[in-house]
């Protein structure tokens, strides 16, 4: 096991505090859970890459990023608005 | 040499970043304090983790930029994110 894999080790225990976040609270405090959640699962895709040296893994951070964080954005806009 | 303790130190860096963000979002109380916590994830990890990344590829192809740009990426949405909860979390403190 090499540091990256420590890395994403590391951060993936993160997501537990997020994990806690989303299913405790109010939906705003729901909301912040989700998006410390996806902001670390992208990090953790991209250690997990470096650790496996596989490039092909690159772009499911990138597409994470790209999708995720924009459509939480949209529901935020819409709660906000509509509901 | 150098390089190896630069991006263990760069990787070690975003971990604990990342670790402390977490765990403030977790204890603090109200969801307006949470969203601080939000700032150093999305802006500052990112940074130290893509660059990481990118010195520990030692290329100049697609890897290395891709890891800066998902990272440029995050930059530019996640404080977008904030501000908009924010926004949202006042306006249904509002609407109560």
């Amino acid at each position: 096991m090499n540091v990256w894999l420590l890395a994403s080790v590391a951060l993936l225990l993160c997501l537990v505090p997020c994990a806690i976040r989303v299913v405790r609270g109010s939906i705003a405090d729901r909301l912040v859970g989700l998006e410390s959640g996806t902001i670390v699962a992208i990090l953790a895709l991209l250690t997990i890459e470096e650790g496996l040296q596989r490039q092909s893994f690159f772009d499911l951070p990138l597409s994470m990023a790209v999708l995720t964080i924009p459509s939480t954005l949209l529901f935020a806009t819409f709660y906000r608005r509509w509901l | 040499m150098l390089r190896d303790v630069l991006i263990d130190g760069l990787l070690f860096a975003g971990v604990v970043v990342v670790a402390l963000s977490c765990l403030g979002m977790l204890v603090m109380r109200t969801t307006l304090q949470r969203l601080h916590y939000l700032g150093p994830l999305a802006m500052l990890a990112p940074v130290l983790i893509g660059v990481a990344v990118a010195c520990a590829r030692n290329t100049y192809g697609g890897a290395g930029y891709k890891a800066v740009f998902i990272a440029i990426l995050v930059m530019i949405f996640a404080p977008v994110l904030t501000h908009q909860t924010a926004r949202m979390t006042e306006a249904r403190k509002d609407a109560r």
